[in-house]
């Protein structure tokens, strides 16, 4: 799995860039908190 | 992570495309897209038979084993599906799909949603973080049918909720893919064995998760 913290590296990395993080979830986050990331 | 623009935003670009493990997987275009053999079989998930046909059949059983050939495949996919400008969902390995697809064809893309990303090269990048796969190795030492959805899910709800797809998943598959199988491979084996309540449930999750209109939408229980 990918820990959090690559993808605040990635965020930094890419331009316009928007980065959102999950709270008490893992890789399997976007289906643990799906409505929340349809949203997003 | 959402850049707002690949090339210039034009609104023309509406599908849109999840990505997760190895070679292609899971692709989710508009049934209109997928040609004259999935619209004379609409209703039951049109795009996950595509798919298994492209990654089975079309590769002559052969996988790409880098990023940048897997992203070559989907390159070439989404040429063969006539689909110029495409909305891309990269989750997980695909999300790193995903951006290679954005360095190799930028025009391909409008939007790019990366999902448990990384950057290439990350210092501690190579192999697994121990604190990740410790857990997942002792469940599957103990022999759980959920081992699979308890590494990627946090919470119990989650878990109970995804543990039903699991089992099916188990049931036939290779005993070594219990351990890097993720959810949307659950949702995809379940819309091939048709299961009712399990196919309800990935309609809900595919269509919260791609907003657009989707073929899982005429999916029937």
């Amino acid at each position: 799995m990918i820990l959090p913290r690559y993808s605040h590296l990635l965020a930094g990395l890419l331009p316009n860039a928007r980065l959102t993080v999950y709270p008490d979830s893992a890789h399997g986050f976007l289906f643990q908190h799906h409505s929340r990331f349809a949203v997003t | 992570m959402l850049p707002p623009k690949m090339g210039s935003s034009t609104p023309t670009a509406t599908s849109v495309m999840a990505m997760s493990r190895s070679s292609c997987c899971s692709t989710f275009a508009e049934p209109r897209q997928l040609g004259s053999r999935a619209r004379r079989r609409p209703g039951r998930a049109s795009t996950g038979r595509f798919l298994r046909q492209r990654r089975c059949r079309g590769y002559n059983r052969r996988t790409p084993d880098t990023v940048e050939a897997m992203a070559h495949g989907a390159i070439a996919f989404l040429e063969a599906m006539s689909l110029p400008r495409v909305d891309l969902l990269g989750f997980s390995i695909g999300s790193f799909i995903a951006q290679e697809i954005a360095l190799i064809r930028p025009n391909l893309l409008r939007r790019v949603v990366l999902a448990s990303s990384a950057p290439q090269g990350a210092a501690g990048m190579h192999g697994w973080a121990p604190t990740v796969i410790a857990p997942s190795v002792s469940r599957r030492r103990a022999r759980r049918p959920t081992s699979a959805c308890s590494s990627l899910l946090q919470t119990r709800a989650a878990k109970q909720a995804c543990s039903h797809g699991a089992d099916l998943r188990t049931n036939s598959r290779p005993r070594q893919a219990d351990v890097v199988a993720d959810a949307p491979s659950a949702v995809r084996r379940s819309l091939r064995l048709g299961h009712p309540q399990t196919i309800r449930c990935s309609n809900a999750l595919l269509r919260s998760i791609c907003r657009s209109s989707l073929p899982v939408a005429t999916v029937t229980p």
